[in-house]
């Protein structure tokens, strides 16, 4: 009856963040098959694991596993990808730039379109911690947890990964308004 | 006084509100005094809302599903094959899993010895076929041959297919909703099956009399395949219960089919 009980354990308090564990894969890997093969490999190892979770938080738990075998798939899959990770020293630590552009209110499926593809485009690193923040509703030191890095490092992340984002959308909006 | 820069470099961390409230109210005096860093401020909302309101990836119901079974299956790997407790835990759930090994070891023995299947016992091959038939029930359109929310159609649909008359009640203000009733088979014999639903996870209950003078027993649970049977007699009726329910929730149900009922 104790592995049922610990399945039925593991129904209630860490699948319920399956839809949670397949977006972040989703938004890290880029990819839907990756995504699914990532939420796969990482449920199990996640069960097997089990015994070592004290019931705190089943949703940054699982997150963590998630983001685990996302980053081994890619390093297997895509070298390339996280072979020059940003450096976080080397573009200092500075707040964000101000863009040229002021942004206009960002509204309907284009700039829906527009937006996603700005973050896909991102290093792994600024998606992670943008996804953590915005969709799961992390706070910096959750997220500093799952991505095994200091407090500090997420808050240059998320400005930095922002700034960026409020560039490409003021590049897109100069653009259109030049052709 | 804050300066621009000063406020900037912030401006994250105060919308993500992860500042103290002393560096809170600085930045907000600033704001106040100032349009360059409150217009940055601006942007950086609607990029925030922006972000937030991105839909996200659904994840596949195919997917789920192919979760849910590989960890079945990975659950009754783990009852077949670890020898011991990876790494001993004081805590009841541990001791229940030594006793089951305890079990298991002395059923393995058994195989040993006699070299041959240990004999199912006759609950143990019942609780099996319970599975069997909540699993077929599963499958596509199979679930029930009367499908209302409505005890008063449930019930008198079973007039005439069975020679007894089974209990059918909605309890879904208990948060356990009838779907509806089906015409099974236990054992070779006819069962009422009444189906419920607990959120995704459905319910089976088949019932059937028991046979003159057989004593009341409570219910027992039995796990296979990370499927959980419940089984009592209770009033010349033989019950089962079986679900894919957490344990905790499908003794609330059980709980809830044994209450005496008015009349
Ligand atoms: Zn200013």
């Amino acid at each position: 009856m104790s592995y049922s009980n610990k399945l039925s354990r593991f129904e209630q308090l860490i699948l319920p963040h399956l839809d949670a564990a397949y977006n972040l894969a989703r938004w890290l890997t880029n990819h839907d098959q990756d995504a699914q093969d990532v939420v796969q490999e990482a449920s199990l190892r996640a069960f097997r694991a089990f015994d070592t979770f004290y019931g705190e938080n089943g949703r940054a738990w699982l997150l963590t596993i998630v983001r685990n075998t996302a980053y081994n798939l890619l390093q297997k899959n895509k070298p390339s990808r996280l072979a020059t990770p940003f450096d976080e020293e080397l573009h200092g630590s500075s707040g964000p730039v101000e863009s040229a552009t002021p942004m206009t209110l960002l509204r309907g499926a284009e700039e829906e379109r527009n937006l996603r593809a700005a973050v896909e485009e991102l290093p792994v690193e600024f998606r992670e911690a943008l996804i953590l923040r915005h969709q799961d509703g992390l706070s910096y030191r959750e997220i500093a947890l799952i991505a095994g890095v200091p407090t500090g490092t997420v808050m240059s992340r998320l400005a930095r990964a922002r700034a960026r984002l409020k560039e490409f959308l003021a590049r897109g909006i100069r653009e259109e308004e030049a052709s | 006084m804050r300066n621009c820069q000063d406020t900037l470099q912030w401006l994250d961390a105060y919308w993500d509100n992860e500042l103290d409230p002393v560096n809170t109210l600085e930045i907000e005096q600033h704001l106040q005094g100032c349009t360059a860093c409150s217009q940055s401020y601006e942007e950086l909302r609607t990029l925030g809302i922006a972000l937030s309101d991105l839909p996200r990836h659904r994840i596949p119901a195919v997917l789920r599903e192919q979760v849910r079974s590989a960890l079945r299956a990975e659950a009754g790997e783990e009852s077949k094959t670890i020898p011991f407790p990876p790494t001993a835990r004081a805590s009841w759930p541990w001791l229940t899993a030594i006793a089951a090994m305890l079990l298991l070891c002395a059923l393995l023995a058994g195989v040993l010895l006699t070299s041959r299947p240990p004999p199912a016992s006759a609950s143990e091959r019942e609780s099996q076929e319970v599975i069997a038939s909540h699993i077929r029930s599963l499958m596509a359109s199979h679930l029930a041959d009367v499908i209302s929310t409505d005890e008063h159609t449930v019930k008198p649909w079973f007039d005439g297919k069975l020679d007894f008359s089974p209990p059918v009640i909605d309890f879904a203000k208990e948060g356990f909703p009838l779907i509806g009733g089906r015409l099974d088979y236990l054992t070779d014999k006819p069962v009422a099956a009444i189906v419920y639903r607990r959120d995704k996870h459905v319910i089976n209950l088949f019932c059937r009399p028991s046979g003159p003078k057989s004593p009341d027993s409570l219910p027992q649970l039995v796990t296979h395949q990370g499927y959980h049977v419940v089984t009592w007699t209770q009033q010349g009726r033989n019950c089962w219960v079986v679900s894919d329910l957490n344990e905790a929730e499908l003794q609330q149900f059980v709980e809830l089919v044994r209450r005496p009922t008015p009349g």
